[in-house]
């Protein structure tokens, strides 16, 4: 064996076992057959090239792409979802939706802070919206792009849309922590948050070519639900002189109503594991973020809401987990071809 | 259909083929703009045998490996047939719009 030909038998390995065992000879001597100059017209380089040769990145992402979609259930189109790899994917494919609208709810407290800045301009008590406030609004906007662009089913826009989304948060929470508005530790919390706008980014591939289409109605229709209990949450803050609600508390709240919704009806089967993957990482981010607000006085009320928003996250995983588990034993790991 | 599976199942069409065949042949038929990884290709052929568009035709040794040649089944030629009209009405229809197409008058 030649040490092209390992190193390509190296790459391979990422793909399922089942999925090796039928192509990966194939896929060896065709990859052989496009890597080798032809040893007649030139010995000395074709013998450098088995020898030194290793796949392009072109090819070696080629085969990184092939083995996330084989896990996330692209190789199942005669199983129709049955096998486990398939209902990894649709999984993973909800927590791209569902962490995605979360993302953009927040959205709808920017519309109402302008509607009230509007109504009540020239008081002295509503100074007008500055700068980075709009640079958070904009990339509030960006997660609603994207996550109507996932809806809708726009492969070119999602990835960057969801990127420079990112990007602007992390722009407005490090310039909150460059100002000293937000100090370590308190900045630990928004950081955390921050690391949910990675949630979706690390789901997009699930949306695959062969991945079924999301229906679109029902997804456009919860988008402005959610913006409107988002707002509605925020007013809470307005209500009373401590906050009692953060963006990782409105986040929460919102997972967890959608949670008590499913565990209401219990329709769908691969449900279970996308809310328990959800439950689990906004509990992490609740959990750093109460961690550091420990530090301050006079956020009791904040901090009696962050430690409700854990338990009952923590009750949400308690609940999810076993019907998550009894939904994936049901499932072969693959449908036999 | 997504635009890799069609060119396989076109290159296929001519007869039976093995995996670097029908790079070549994709490579042709898009003339040169579509250049198809092993890795892609493969995640196309797995589908389009599991939906059962191709299947097996034989087997040959070269350089002593094995080299794998598929074809078209029934189902596949229908499915080529069908894609293949679906696109040549696009295409219709965007050569009669370009045919009365005429240039918006610019102000005087």
């Amino acid at each position: 064996m030649t040490g092209l030909e390992e190193r390509y038998r190296r790459l391979l390995r990422l793909l399922p076992a089942a999925y090796r065992a039928r192509w990966a000879e194939e896929m060896v001597d065709t990859f052989l057959l496009t890597a080798m100059p032809a040893a007649e017209a030139d010995p000395d380089r074709a013998q450098f090239v088995a020898d030194f040769g290793r796949p392009s990145l072109a090819e070696a992402w080629s085969v990184l792409t092939l083995a996330v979609r084989l896990r996330l259930g692209a190789g199942d189109p005669a199983g129709q979802g049955a096998s486990r790899a398939a209902a990894y994917g649709a999984a993973v494919r909800l927590v791209g939706l569902i962490s995605l609208l979360l993302l953009a709810a927040p959205t709808g407290i920017s519309v109402a802070t302008l509607v009230i800045f509007s109504r009540h301009q020239g008081q002295l008590e509503y100074a007008a919206p500055g700068p980075w406030w709009w640079l958070s609004t904009v990339a509030g906007l960006l997660w609603v792009g994207a996550y109507v662009a996932v809806v809708g089913g726009s492969r070119r826009t999602r990835t960057p849309l969801a990127m420079l989304a990112l990007a602007l948060s992390t722009v407005a929470v490090g310039r909150l922590i460059l100002a000293g508005w937000s100090t370590w530790p308190a900045a630990a919390g928004d950081v955390a948050y921050l690391l949910l706008g990675l949630v979706p980014l690390a789901a997009l591939p699930a949306f695959h070519p062969d991945a079924p289409p999301v229906r679109p109605g029902p997804w456009l229709a919860a988008l402005p639900v959610a913006m409107s209990a988002a707002a509605a949450l925020a007013l809470l803050n307005a209500a009373g002189i401590d906050p009692l609600l953060d963006l990782p508390g409105i986040h929460d709240l919102l997972l967890l109503a959608i949670t008590a919704g499913y565990l209401g009806t219990r329709r769908h089967a691969h449900w279970p594991l996308a809310l328990a993957i959800l439950a689990a990482t906004a509990l992490a981010v609740r959990l750093v973020s109460l961690l550091s607000y420990a530090r301050y006085t006079g956020l009791h009320l904040l901090l009696a809401a962050g430690i409700t928003e854990a338990a009952l996250l923590f009750g949400a995983l308690l609940a999810l987990v076993p019907l998550a588990r009894r939904d994936l034993a049901a499932r072969p790991v693959t449908t036999p071809p | 259909m997504t635009e890799q599976a069609f060119l396989v199942l076109t290159a296929l069409a001519e007869g039976p083929c093995h995996g670097y065949g029908i790079l070549g042949e994709v490579g042709e038929l898009s003339e040169g703009r579509v250049r198809l990884k092993v890795g892609t290709l493969y995640g196309v052929l797995d589908r389009l045998v599991g939906e059962g568009l191709v299947e097996h035709d034989r087997e040959e040794v070269a350089n002593g490996r094995l080299r794998r040649y598929y074809r078209l089944t029934g189902a596949g030629r229908d499915a080529l047939a069908e894609q293949a009209r679906h696109q040549e009405a696009t295409a219709r229809a965007a050569q009669d719009r370009l045919r009365a197409w005429r240039p918006a008058a610019g102000p005087a």
